[in-house]
């Protein structure tokens, strides 16, 4: 109706063309190709990254060379070697695979308390584990640096761990997943007095298995990819992680000329794992985040 | 013998009263069935007797002993669910042994009873998979073998075929009952279908508004219903109701409306309304079933006649919409009537099958006597030991 | 409806199950921002050997400080550029990809893996890629354009060239809710307005964006949260606040205020502007859910 108000004023061949750009850019093959080109274009960065880190030095100060280098992947050798690479890696993988395991646990715990166990001010409780999405780090970071120096933490690996195990999100996530299972299973379970660790181990948490995966792909992301904490409390470089690791990377430079070669590689390692993870898990991942947002 | 007794047992959810005191004794061994519409109360008054329901007012006995504040899995019941319950990441055979090893790691072995339930239902090859590779009556087969494993006191079933398809809810309906000839074990089943409820129940109680309406045999409520919602409720096509005045004529009373009269038959002189009922209004009523289209040459009683609307061919009879002195009245004709919309008909009715209800819903007047009326006017919701059930 | 859907009720066991997350919570959370607030009152002496009470000075210092009023503003500036660049990105893939018929579950994946891009890596990326002299789309740009483009000495493109990043880094996670919300639109709607022979272009604005508002204003905080808290690498591996405290975000300046200058009362005053500034978006998605929370399920 409106199209036609509109294009009543137009002079015919105008309004040809008009209908002509309409109807491509309704078609499928517009789509195709622009969501093909708009994919290429966020991917551009990392696949330059990608060729780039075979280059050496010298080829990288050539701008324009847009071919594999002829360091191949020495820069990677070296990064992981000769920069401690390997080190801020593991580093980085104990660290987020203690926080996964952390956060999961305390928050099936408490979920299960919030959603099967009837007692007083649950609903305080709940709210006050709520608020915490109220303090985030740079929140509370000068008070919670001086703490982790009392408790003799700095520079260890409870000190990038600890404040991380416990989260509003995590236990939020799964009291809403336990109480979408339906009723009459946990009745089922009620009528032949089925104890609640029990009732955990053996129906919430392999029926939650999807959840679990989820969160446990966006808590494994969001620790790997820590920076601001890890960068403030860890003064030992052997302690580090890789995220602060690259910063190290950058001050790698050969008679005066920033390897950028190896930065790359070292970005591309970095990058890696986090990767990986969201690749093989992107379906639990996507489930969950589908509740979170409602 | 007495094994359910339910006393005044009453439910209130904050301001709303679910069930509002239901008075039940079921026999040991007794198929008893509730049914109402939905919100009735009825498969609340069943989640009382399992214990996933807390009892605001009133007792409920199991075989003697007050259970009011026993655990559900101190009560020795089973209760089979509207949609199985069934565990989505066990076996079937899994399913139903969950919670009969109490501990978290003790895992006795049940392997023999398993075997033994799967033979009776008919599931044996069916014991190793999930229930997403089951279908909806396999499902309830497991579910069933979930219930039959524990060997418990009583069975609670709450609308455990609504979920299957018309054809496999009547194959099931008749797997139930030969289940229950064989067990004996004291069954309580709620449905909102009132076919399900006559052709399960020994007794079948008919539940409105929180309460019991009638507990009787399904025939008995087929034929002699205690109050106007019970007849409403039970039978397909409903039953007519007319609103009626009573008057007396002399020789006999009579109930009249717009069009319409008709002398109430004495039936031994013991169910005609007193003198009292005279000058009041009523309802009238009668099954569809009830009534007959009288073919022209044999009018020589006083006819009734009514206008036809609509015709509906079930099959197996014709069901007529009449309107008769301004009310809708259905009958259940011959199969093959020619019987046109707008046509007006003569209409008789079975005498023996007539009811009159007072304005409260209270049947006042049968047509007939029940065959063996032992319990004289005995309140309906006083506990009743059971006489025609078994 | 039924009172009994809780089948546990021993509050000692329940205490047990919550104690090790209240015990995370009090202590690394709730306590460290009290402690802020009240932080927030002091001035550090010397070393950190003791402390002043200062009343709200440290507010009035950050009030009549010029250079954190330009890091308010660079931050706000800043999320919002953020905010609008990656819903605009994100939604144009989104829309795309819902539309998209065959492979769609192929372009998902290729589209939303910048989820798992750690904002230093993308930071280190973008860094070299967009170096003034060595970066190859410097490079391309330039001559496409025939601008200078050195970042490093002009702050408008500086503070472009982070906007740029932080987009990049959040599109991953913008697409994900995004593509969930339209497909939580009912087909129906859908089929209706294709049998009517709506155009792409007007579904999008007349059907899909009123109905997926609600996911909007969830990304809207969410990016908004982002661009304060999440920014930091982006600074610190690629500007350090320069040129001319163009991209001095108020997490960079609380960080060196805090950890290079050791002023720890100014810079917990610092962290209880943005602990206001969450508190802000909170409600505002709180209420926002709210009132949508019919148009769910």
């Amino acid at each position: 109706m409106a199209t036609n108000t509109d294009t009543a004023t137009e002079t015919a061949p105008s309004r040809r063309l008009r209908t002509r750009l309409e109807r491509a850019f309704n078609g499928d093959l517009f789509v195709h190709v622009a969501l093909a080109g708009a994919i290429a274009l966020v991917a551009l960065p990392l696949v330059l990254a990608v060729i780039m880190s075979t280059q050496s030095t010298t080829e990288v100060y050539e701008v324009t060379n847009l071919g594999l280098g002829s360091a191949g992947l020495s820069n990677y050798e070296t990064a992981l070697t000769e920069y401690n690479l390997t080190r801020y890696m593991i580093n980085s993988a104990v660290m987020s695979v203690v926080i996964v395991v952390g956060k999961v646990s305390l928050s099936l715990l408490a979920a299960l308390a919030l959603v099967y166990y009837r007692f007083p001010f649950e609903r305080a409780v709940f709210t006050f584990i709520l608020l915490t999405l109220l303090v985030p780090v740079p929140v509370r970071i000068v008070p919670l640096f001086q703490l982790m120096a009392d408790l003799g933490w700095a520079n260890s690996l409870l000190s990038i761990t600890g404040p991380y195990i416990a989260s509003a999100t995590a236990v939020f996530l799964f009291r809403q997943h336990f109480m979408s299972i339906p009723e009459s299973l946990v009745e089922n379970a009620r009528l032949d007095g089925v104890g609640p660790l029990s009732f955990l181990v053996r129906v919430l948490i392999p029926m939650s298995r999807g959840m679990i995966a989820g969160v446990s792909v966006i808590t494994f992301i969001y620790a790997w990819n820590q920076y601001l904490w890890p960068l403030i409390v860890v003064s030992d470089q052997s302690k580090q992680v890789v995220q602060v690791g690259i910063k190290f990377l950058q001050g790698a430079s050969q008679s005066g000329l920033t390897q950028w070669g190896l930065i790359m590689a070292g970005a591309v390692i970095a990058l890696l794992p986090p990767l990986a993870v969201l690749v093989a898990l992107h379906r639990p991942l996507l489930e969950t985040f589908a509740i979170q947002q409602k | 013998m007495t094994h359910l007794r339910l006393d005044s047992l009453t439910k209130h959810f904050g301001d709303v009263k679910a069930v509002n005191g239901i008075d039940l004794a079921v026999d040991d061994g007794e198929f008893l069935v509730f049914v109402g519409p939905s919100g009735c109360g009825k498969s609340t008054t069943l989640r009382m007797l399992a214990g996933l329901e807390s009892i605001t007012d009133g007792t409920l006995s199991i075989g003697g002993t007050v259970v009011n504040d026993h655990p559900p899995d101190e009560r020795d019941v089973a209760m089979v669910f509207q949609n199985y319950a069934l565990y989505p990441h066990m076996t079937a055979a899994e399913n139903m042994t969950f919670g009969l090893d109490s501990g978290l790691f003790d895992r006795s072995n049940h392997d023999e009873a398993v075997a033994e339930v799967a033979e009776t239902l008919g599931i044996t090859d069916l014991l190793d998979r999930k229930p997403k590779e089951l279908s909806g009556g396999e499902r309830q087969r497991v579910a069933i073998g979930r219930a039959l494993l524990r060997e418990p006191e009583v069975f609670l079933l709450d609308e455990p075929l609504s979920n299957l398809d018309a054809k496999l809810r009547v194959e099931m309906r008749t797997e139930l009952l030969e289940l229950h000839r064989t067990l004996r074990t004291t069954t309580v089943y709620v449905t909102h279908d009132q076919t399900e409820a006559m052709t399960l129940g020994d007794r079948v109680a008919v539940l409105n508004d929180g309460r019991i309406e009638q507990v009787d045999p399904p025939q008995r409520l087929y034929d002699y219903p205690e109050t106007r919602f019970v007849a409403e409720f039970i039978g397909t096509p409903a039953m007519n109701v007319l609103p009626v005045e009573i008057r007396d004529r002399g020789d006999a009373l009579v109930v009249e409306r717009e069009g319409f009269e008709l002398a109430l038959p004495d039936a031994d002189g013991n169910d005609v309304p007193t003198g009292g009922a005279v000058g009041s209004s009523g309802t009238f009523g009668v099954r569809p079933e009830d009534v007959s289209i009288v073919s022209g040459r044999a009018r020589d009683a006083p006819a009734i006649e009514a206008e036809v609307n609509v015709t509906e061919p079930l099959g197996d009879a014709l069901l007529v919409h009449c309107t008769l002195g301004g009310a809708e009245l259905k009958v259940k004709a011959e199969p093959r009537s020619a019987v046109e919309p707008g046509e007006t008909v003569a209409l008789a009715f079975d005498e023996e099958r007539l009811h009159l209800f007072d304005d409260d819903g209270n049947a006042v007047y049968h047509s007939s006597h029940p065959p063996d009326d032992d319990r004289g006017d005995s309140n309906p919701h006083e506990p009743v030991e059971a006489t025609g059930s078994q | 409806m039924s009172d009994f859907t809780k089948p546990y009720r021993s509050t000692t066991q329940a205490g047990l199950l919550l104690v090790p997350t209240l015990v995370v919570l009090v202590a690394f959370l709730y306590y460290p921002a009290v402690e802020t607030f009240r932080l927030s009152f002091f001035q550090t002496l010397l070393l950190g050997t003791g402390q002043q009470f200062v009343g709200i000075d440290n507010y009035v210092a950050l009030a009549t400080s010029a250079e954190y009023r330009q890091s308010l503003f660079v931050s706000v500036l800043f999320a919002a550029a953020v905010v609008v660049g990656t819903l605009a990105v994100s939604l144009f893939i989104s829309y795309l990809l819902f539309e998209v018929r065959a492979g769609a579950s192929g372009y998902l994946l290729a589209a939303i893996w910048p989820y798992a891009l750690p904002t230093a890596v993308a930071a280190t990326i973008l860094l070299f890629m967009l170096h003034p002299t060595l970066g190859i789309v410097t490079h391309y740009l330039e001559a496409l354009t025939g601008l200078t483009l050195d970042w490093f000495t002009s702050g408008p493109l500086a503070f472009g060239v982070l906007v740029a990043v932080a987009v990049w880094k959040q599109l991953g996670y913008n697409i994900i809710f995004l593509v969930a919300a339209l497909n939580n639109v009912p087909e129906t709607l859908t089929e209706s307005a294709r049998l009517d022979g709506v155009g792409r272009l007007r579904m999008l604005v007349r059907v899909y964006l009123p109905l997926i508002s609600p996911t909007l204003t969830f990304l809207v905080v969410m990016n908004t949260i982002y661009a304060f808290f999440g920014a930091f690498p982006l600074v610190d591996l690629m500007t350090s606040g320069g040129p001319n405290n163009a991209t001095n975000l108020l997490i960079f300046k609380l960080y060196r205020d805090a950890f290079s200058f050791n002023s720890l009362g100014l810079a917990s005053a610092e962290s209880t502007v943005l602990f206001g500034i969450v508190s802000i978006l909170m409600y505002v998605q709180l209420r926002f859910s709210d009132r949508h929370a019919h148009y769910g399920a």
